[in-house]
């Protein structure tokens, strides 16, 4: 697995502060911005990014990752793109592990030896596989592993404890936590039983956990941070890339990360 | 993976329980109607002058066709897992029919999603639906047809999947989906295999069904699977032809991928985006196929051609004028299929084909492509 990635998490658990991992749409609203908004998430002090690449039927996520990754690739987004904006981050001097998160049929086609050496040679850490279930990691995690590279596994409110078990087994640098039962997207607010859901996980696992999916705010990314070891956010951040004009992209997309990153610090 | 694991539970203990399947039983007879006849199409067989063509009729399962075997099979193991609600895809609208037929029979919440084109383009389903007191939503996401409407069923479900059962309605999606639509629909076959002997003494020589998610003919085909001498045909949608890019051609066209969580043949361009169809039945417009027909055309147990929107209209029309039977769109791709092959055949020669569905929904299409065109009157 990335060291980068181990190291990242064992110096966020013994200074007690939780990590910030935003998503990046790739090519959304075109390559350029959203290289940009890699760069300026990274300055504001993310720990990493997830780099997502769009895919045509995106089953896990909500209407506002719908709409931006169908747009990207409108554009014309290809998926060596995002070995490109890997490239170009590295070239640009930024250190922090960089995820790819995107679905199986994508990498299928890749084909899993050709992208494990196409990621780690960019200078990627790991990839995030939504619809890839954990019964699948004994024959694809030997791909990423061979170079390196971190397989992320799922685990989700409704998992059973064997299956948390299971997933705390693979060695991963941390697990993604989808925080509801559902796909992406922004929400008002977080279920309740969320953090007491964490904190018993938490007990259990020895594997890092990290909080996805409906988390906008910096204050409930803080509220998160209580109980996890990192937090992303995705949907939330699109929706303001969306609303702004592209020349301000990059400032926004850093205002609003330096406030996550504070609210993350002030614990 | 955790609400599949449940659903392959509760579906190993439903067929360990000989009430489940006299339940279901039951329910086919007596409110399905079956089983369905194998008729003799004596008139296009002698206008063929080969094969003797026999057609399953699918189209006389109430709601017009063969989906409602499966919905029939799915609702009761809904009920059996205690789930209140029930959702589902559909393109066409007939599997949308068929799940708020029996969301309707047993009292249950029904919402199907369909793709705000399909909603369009088969309005008088989208009102059979509300009749039934479903509710339709109307999904716009990606190219706004039947595989968005599936992924739009699939992000439901993961929301909502303590209370609700998804009623797929293909071979498509996760295991164990397509094992318990081809479970539901193998019916067809075992009928037709009985029908066939009692009338012929003896096996066919030929199966031809038409395939998109391909549930109609693994249902026809699976308990001929071992009786290796009876050839299996699937037919595909050609649309406007397999070398324009407006056709549903899955098995010739498609590459292995991965698709509403199953692997098998699917349409696709190289990065592996999945790739919009084209056919003018709007029941074959899934870009993916059900994995035990991928497993059947490698293992080359059965073969896999397809048929474009004109043939599909002219065996339409030939089935109604020969045998009095509207045919849907659909299915007139294996009729089409089945009029190719069957003057190649000697004449005591056995082909069924399984007529999947009624044509009266497809009339207004049909209208619009022939139109004018059509003479009334017999030569």
């Amino acid at each position: 697995m990335s060291q980068k990635l181990r190291r990242l998490f064992q110096r966020a658990s013994i200074t007690h502060r939780p990590l910030f991992l935003p998503y990046i749409c790739l090519g959304y609203p075109n390559y350029k911005a959203s290289l940009e908004s890699a760069k300026a998430a990274l300055r504001a002090g993310a720990a990493a990014l997830e780099l997502g690449v769009p895919f045509s039927d995106p089953i896990a996520d909500g209407p506002t990752l719908q709409k931006a990754t169908h747009l990207s690739l409108q554009n014309g987004t290809k998926f060596a793109d995002v070995f490109r904006m890997i490239r170009d981050l590295r070239q640009s001097g930024f250190q922090q592990p960089l995820l790819v998160m995107t679905y199986l049929n994508l990498v299928e086609q890749w084909g899993w030896e050709e992208f494990a050496g196409a990621l780690a040679q960019s200078g990627g850490d790991g990839a995030i596989i939504p619809d890839l279930p954990l019964e699948q990691f004994p024959f694809f995690k030997p791909f990423l592993q061979k170079e390196n590279l971190s397989l992320i596994p799922f685990i989700a409110p409704t998992s059973t404890p064997e299956r948390a078990k299971l997933a705390d087994a693979q060695g991963a640098p941390f697990l993604y936590y989808v925080s509801v039962t559902g796909v992406t997207g922004a929400r008002k607010s977080l279920p309740s039983e969320l953090v007491p859901a964490l904190r018993s996980l938490k007990n259990r696992l020895k594997t890092p956990l990290v909080v996805g999916f409906g988390i906008s705010t910096p204050g409930q990314a803080a509220q998160v941070g209580k109980a996890a070891d990192g937090v992303i956010i995705a949907s939330a951040l699109v929706q303001l890339i969306s609303k702004t004009k592209a020349p301000h992209i990059g400032k926004a997309v850093e205002g609003f990360c330096k406030q996550v990153v504070k609210a993350l610090h002030k614990q | 993976m955790v609400a599949l694991r449940e659903l392959i539970e509760a579906y190993a203990e439903a067929q360990k329980d000989p009430k489940f399947k006299r339940e279901f039983q039951d329910y086919l007879t007596e409110y399905d109607g079956r089983p369905t006849p194998l008729t003799f199409a004596a008139n296009m067989t002698r206008a063929l002058k080969g094969a003797r063509i026999y057609l399953k009729r699918e189209d006389l399962n109430h709601t017009g066709a063969h989906k409602i075997n499966n919905c029939l099979g799915q609702i009761l193991l809904a009920k059996r897992m205690g789930k209140k609600r029930i959702i589902a895809e559909t393109g066409a609208g007939q599997h949308g029919v068929a799940t708020a037929t029996v969301c309707a029979l047993f009292g249950l919440q029904c919402e199907v999603f369909m793709g705000e084109e399909d909603v369009r383009r088969q309005a008088l389903n989208v009102f059979r639906m509300k009749l039934l007191g479903a509710q339709v939503h109307a999904v716009s996401s990606g190219t706004k047809t039947l595989k968005d409407a599936m992924s739009e069923a699939i992000r439901d479900w993961v929301t909502n999947v303590r209370t609700t059962y998804y009623l797929i309605g293909s071979t498509a999606g996760p295991h164990p989906y397509p094992m318990i639509v081809r479970d539901f629909q193998k019916v067809i076959g075992e009928e037709a295999r009985r029908q066939i002997q009692k009338k012929a003494g003896r096996l066919p020589d030929a199966l031809v069904a038409c395939v998109n998610g391909g549930s109609n003919a693994i249902g026809l085909f699976y308990p001929f699977i071992k009786d290796k001498k009876v050839r299996m045909v699937g037919v595909e949608a050609a649309g406007d032809g397999v070398k324009t890019k407006r056709h549903a051609a899955t098995m010739e066209k498609g590459k292995p991928g991965v698709l509403h969580g199953s692997y098998s043949y699917v349409l696709q361009d190289l990065d592996g985006q999945i790739a919009e169809t084209h056919s003018i039945s709007a029941g074959l417009d899934y870009p993916g196929v059900g994995p035990e027909h991928a497993w059947l055309r490698d293992t080359g147990r059965a073969d896999y051609v397809s048929v474009t929107d004109k043939q599909a209209l002219e065996a339409f029309q030939a089935l109604a004028r020969q045998e009095g039977i509207l045919p849907a769109l659909e299915s007139s791709h294996a009729v089409y299929q089945a009029m190719k092959i069957a003057p190649r055949m000697s004449k005591n020669s056995i082909l069924i084909v399984n007529l999947s569905g009624r044509g009266d929904k497809d009339v207004n299409t049909v209208l619009e492509r022939l139109g004018s065109k059509l003479q009334g009157g017999r030569p």
